[in-house]
């Protein structure tokens, strides 16, 4: 490489070091570092001199900037078209089967874990029922809370929008036999379970024990059928 | 950590890694086993919040109140 070619490379640097001298030799000359040697017209005139110097380095050096920015960019789309263009259309990028080795773990995990899931599924659930098992009213209010939460499961698939029109029917369908049964129906003269319970505890004598019992057995029979409906709708999504 | 809520995560992250391996329909599948199985959990997981709740105490004339109003509305959501 000849002089010539590397002041080519390099003269906005080679410029920018005349200028951060020339700084410093009027930083030096005003502060009185050569006090005597030169007169002050001349530091005054080195110092505009070198203010504009510094402004038009200044403006070389972004110029300069932002036209390497461009060049990059513009070979940086090239190469990318390119690429594109060599690549054959329709066939995914292979890759060495580093993806597939991860996505297998993530589904054996889940694998282990859904078995894990259905050895201890509705947990939560069994919990629930097995807590209010010494108390009636607490049954009822156990079934009252399980349709509660299904109703919200079903109402959500309800709207989504891939749900299959049938699906929702068979929920809607579900829904309007259960709901009397847990919620009551005056028209049918039906006592909601609360209404029930409320009795069996102002009362607690056999009959109203057996009649919130019975209602109890009824809603749970309704919301399986019910559970049935939202899980195959959930299944269907 | 939960079986289920692990289950969910590894079904998440395999659906995901299928999608970005250009498989969509796949990955879809997966997505969809993940939804159904997230809202058979989100059940059980209220269901299980009430069986810490009657831990405490019996269920209050608040609690009915409560869940009576959620029942009608979302049957009403459900219905319309």
């Amino acid at each position: 490489m000849t002089f010539w070619q590397w002041l080519n490379g390099n003269w906005v640097k080679v410029l920018g070091s005349i200028g951060a001298l020339n700084s410093a030799l009027i930083a030096a000359t005003a502060g009185g570092m050569f006090a005597g040697l030169v007169e002050e017209t001349t530091i005054k005139w080195l110092a505009i001199v070198g203010f504009f110097m510094n402004a038009w380095l200044v403006s070389v050096g972004y110029r300069n900037t932002t036209q390497e920015k461009v060049a990059d960019a513009k070979a940086e789309v090239a190469n990318a078209m390119q690429t594109a263009i060599q690549a054959t259309p329709g066939t995914p990028p292979k890759q060495g089967g580093f993806a597939r080795v991860i996505i297998l773990f993530f589904l054996s995990m889940c694998a282990g874990a859904m078995c894990a899931a259905i050895v201890t599924g509705c947990a939560g659930t069994k919990a629930a029922y097995s807590e209010a098992s010494d108390y009636l009213p607490d049954t009822a209010y156990v079934v009252a809370e399980h349709y509660a939460a299904l109703v919200k499961e079903a109402a959500d698939l309800r709207q989504q929008p891939g749900t299959p029109q049938s699906a929702i029917a068979a929920m809607q369908a579900a829904d309007r036999i259960v709901k009397p049964f847990i919620l009551g129906d005056p028209s049918l003269n039906l006592p909601g379970l609360q209404t029930l319970a409320e009795t069996y505890q102002a009362v607690k004598d056999a009959k109203t024990e057996a009649d919130l019992q019975e209602a109890i057995n009824r809603a749970v029979r309704e919301l399986s059928n019910f559970s049935k409906a939202v899980k195959a709708a959930r299944g269907r999504t | 950590m939960n079986p289920l809520t692990l289950a969910l995560i590894g079904l998440r992250a395999a659906a995901l890694g299928l999608e970005l391996q250009g498989q969509q329909r796949s990955a879809n599948s997966l997505y969809a086993l993940a939804d159904a199985a997230e809202a058979g959990k989100a059940v059980d997981d209220h269901m299980n919040a009430v069986a810490e709740k009657l831990k405490d105490r019996n269920a209050t004339d608040d609690d009915w109140a409560d869940v009576t109003a959620r029942i009608e509305a979302d049957s009403a959501r459900l219905q319309e």
